[in-house]
C-alpha cells in the first residue's frame, strides 16, 4: 500500500486555531507587561538618561513593541485574507495562513530582543539585558501549547513522530538548527550595530553568547519535549502512566528535590548558629550569597510549576471519563499561567514602589501575600477536585486523598505564616512544606503508575 | 458514534491504525478519533480511507436509518 504525504487535516485545523488564539494571547501579554514595565521605568528616567547617555529610554520596549506589531499585523491580514468563510477549502486555507505565521511571529519575537541590545547595552553597563518578556513568553507559550495539544490528543512533532527514531530524532535536530539560523541574522546583525556604535568586542562576543543561551535554552526544552512525546507514541502497551508521563514526574520530583534543598541552603545561611557566622568570618558577602541562593531556589520552585503543568496536561489524555477532573486541571493550568505572569510583572512594581516611598513598598507586599493566599487557596480547591474525580470515576485508590491533605496543611500553614510571621513558623513552614511536597509527589506518582486506567481505543496491532 | 464498519473494514485488510494512517496521509490519532465517532471527517478525507481500504463511501460512512 502507497503511503499519502502527510497532512491531517484534524490536526491542521486545530493547530491553526490553537495558533491564532496564541498570537492574541501573547498581545495581550505583551501589553500588560510593556505598561508595568513603561510605568516602573519612568520613576528612573533621569537615572536612565544620564547612564545611557540619551533621552530616548523607550528602546527598551522594542520587544514589546514588536510582538504587538507582528501580532496585529499578523491577525489583520489573517481576517482580511481568510475572515469571510465560503467552504471548508476557505477553512484550510485560513488554518495554513496561521500555520505559517506562527514561526514568523516567534523568530520577529526574539529578534526584537536582539535588537535591544546595541541601544541598552553601552559601554557603562557590562552585563546584556536580560529577555524577562522572551522568558516569559517561552514559559507561558510552553504550557498553553502543551495544554492545548493534549486537550485535543495531538503530539508534538506529529508530521513525523511516527518515523522510526534514527529518523525522528534528526528531525527533530534540524529543526533546532533551522531555529538557530533564523535567529543568528538577527543576533549577529545586532552585534556589529554594537561594534559599529561603542567600538566594543566584549559586547559584540556577548550579544553572540545572549544568542548561543537563547537557542541552547529553547532547543534543551523542544529536545525533552520530543523525547517524552517520542517515548509515550512508541509504548506499545502501558499499564499506569505513559512513560512520557511518568519521566516528567520524575523530573518534577527530582527539581522539587533541588528547590528543597536551597530552601534549606537559605535557613542556613541566614542562621548565625549554622552557617551564618562561618561565612562572615571566611570573609563572605551573606547578602550576596543570599541573594543569590534565593534566586536559584527561585528557579527551581518556576521550574516546578511549569514541569507540574505539563505532568498534568499529558496525564489529561489518560481520564477522557473524568470531566470534572479534567476541568480541574484546566483551572489548575490556568492559575500557574497567572502566577507565573504576576512573578514576571512585580519587578517592575516592586522597582516603582520603592521609588516612592517604604510604606507602599511594605503595602504591597502585604497585598501581594495576600493574593499568594487566595491563589494557593483556589489551587488546594482544584486538587481536591482533581483527585475526587479520580477516585469517584475511575477508582483511584482513597489514599489518594492524603494528596490533597498535604495541600490543605501547607495551605493553611502559609496562611499563618502570613498572618504572625514568625521566624519559628516560617522556618517549619520552609522545611515541612518541602519535605510534604516531595513526599505527597512521590505518593501520587506510585498510585498512578499502579493503577490500570481504561482502555484508551488505540490500537498498536 | 462509533464508526464500527471502519475499524472491521481496517482490521479485514490486517492493517493496523498506524498503517492506515500512514496510507491516508493523517495521524494515527485521527484515524483512531474518526473510528471512536470523536472526529468527523471532511469528504475528501472520507474517500482517501475508502481508497485504501477499497470499500465505498456507503460501505463506510453512511448511516443506516435506525
Amino acid at each position: 500500500m502507497t503511503s499519502q504525504k502527510f497532512y491531517d487535516e484534524r490536526i491542521n485545523a486545530e493547530c491553526g486555531k490553537i495558533y491564532q488564539r496564541g498570537i492574541l494571547y501573547a498581545m495581550v501579554v505583551s501589553l500588560v507587561y510593556g505598561i508595568m514595565h513603561i510605568w516602573s521605568l519612568t520613576s528612573y528616567k533621569s537615572s536612565l538618561i544620564t547612564i545611557l547617555g540619551f533621552s530616548n529610554y523607550y528602546v527598551f520596549f522594542i520587544p514589546e513593541a514588536t510582538v504587538f506589531l507582528f501580532g496585529t499585523v499578523i491577525l489583520l491580514l489573517g481576517a482580511l485574507l481568510h475572515g469571510r468563510r465560503r467552504d471548508e477549502r476557505d477553512l484550510f486555507e485560513k488554518h495554513n495562513y496561521y500555520l505559517t505565521a506562527v514561526k514568523v511571529f516567534v523568530i520577529a519575537a526574539f529578534i526584537g530582543y536582539a535588537v535591544t541590545i546595541p541601544f541598552s547595552a553601552t559601554k557603562y553597563i557590562n552585563n546584556i539585558p536580560l529577555n524577562y518578556l522572551a522568558q516569559l513568553f517561552e514559559t507561558l507559550g510552553v504550557i498553553y501549547l502543551y495544554y492545548t495539544f493534549k486537550k485535543r490528543y495531538i503530539f508534538f512533532n506529529y508530521s513525523f513522530i511516527h518515523e522510526r527514531k534514527g529518523i525522528y530524532y534528526k528531525r527533530v535536530f534540524l529543526n533546532i538548527a533551522k531555529l538557530a539560523g533564523a535567529l543568528f541574522l538577527g543576533f549577529f546583525g545586532a552585534a556589529l550595530i554594537d561594534l559599529g556604535m561603542h567600538g566594543s568586542f566584549l559586547n559584540f562576543f556577548g550579544i553572540l553568547y545572549a544568542y548561543a543561551v537563547s537557542v541552547l535554552s529553547l532547543g534543551l526544552e523542544y529536545l525533552f519535549i520530543s523525547w517524552t512525546e517520542k517515548l509515550s507514541y512508541d509504548e506499545k502497551e502501558h499499564r499506569g502512566l505513559h512513560i512520557g508521563t511518568f519521566v516528567q514526574f520524575i523530573f518534577l520530583l527530582c527539581n522539587t528535590l533541588m528547590a528543597f534543598g536551597f530552601t534549606v541552603l537559605v535557613f542556613a545561611v541566614n542562621d548565625k548558629n549554622l552557617l551564618g557566622d562561618i561565612l562572615i568570618e571566611q570573609g563572605f558577602h551573606l547578602g550576596e550569597i543570599m541573594a543569590e541562593l534565593t534566586s536559584i531556589r527561585g528557579h527551581f520552585a518556576h521550574e516546578s510549576s511549569v514541569l507540574t503543568a505539563m505532568v498534568l496536561c499529558k496525564f489529561m489524555c489518560q481520564i477522557k471519563d473524568c470531566r470534572l477532573g479534567r476541568k480541574a486541571i484546566t483551572g489548575i493550568v490556568i492559575l500557574t499561567s497567572v502566577s507565573l505572569l504576576i512573578d514576571y510583572v512585580q519587578t517592575f512594581v516592586v522597582n516603582f514602589l520603592t521609588s516612592k516611598s517604604f510604606e507602599m513598598v511594605i503595602s504591597y507586599v502585604n497585598v501581594s501575600n495576600v493574593m499568594s493566599l487566595v491563589i494557593t487557596l483556589i489551587n488546594s480547591v482544584l486538587w481536591t477536585v482533581l483527585i475526587y474525580d479520580l477516585v469517584k470515576t475511575i477508582k483511584l485508590p482513597p489514599l489518594l486523598w492524603a494528596v490533597a491533605g498535604v495541600r490543605w496543611f501547607t495551605t493553611i500553614l502559609g496562611a499563618a505564616v502570613s498572618l504572625f510571621g514568625h521566624q519559628g513558623l516560617t522556618l517549619f513552614y520552609g522545611i515541612s512544606g518541602g519535605i510534604l511536597g516531595f513526599a505527597s509527589l512521590l505518593l501520587l506518582l506510585i498510585l498512578l503508575h499502579r493503577h490500570e486506567f481504561p482502555h484508551e481505543h488505540e490500537e498498536y496491532v | 458514534m462509533v464508526n464500527q464498519r471502519m475499524k472491521a473494514a481496517r482490521q479485514g485488510k490486517n492493517l493496523s491504525q498506524a498503517e492506515l494512517a500512514k496510507a491516508v496521509g493523517v495521524s494515527r490519532q485521527t484515524v483512531n478519533m474518526i473510528e471512536n465517532g470523536d472526529y468527523n471527517p471532511t469528504v475528501a478525507l472520507c474517500i482517501k480511507i475508502c481508497r485504501a481500504l477499497g470499500v465505498s463511501l456507503n460501505d463506510l460512512f453512511w448511516e443506516d436509518e435506525a
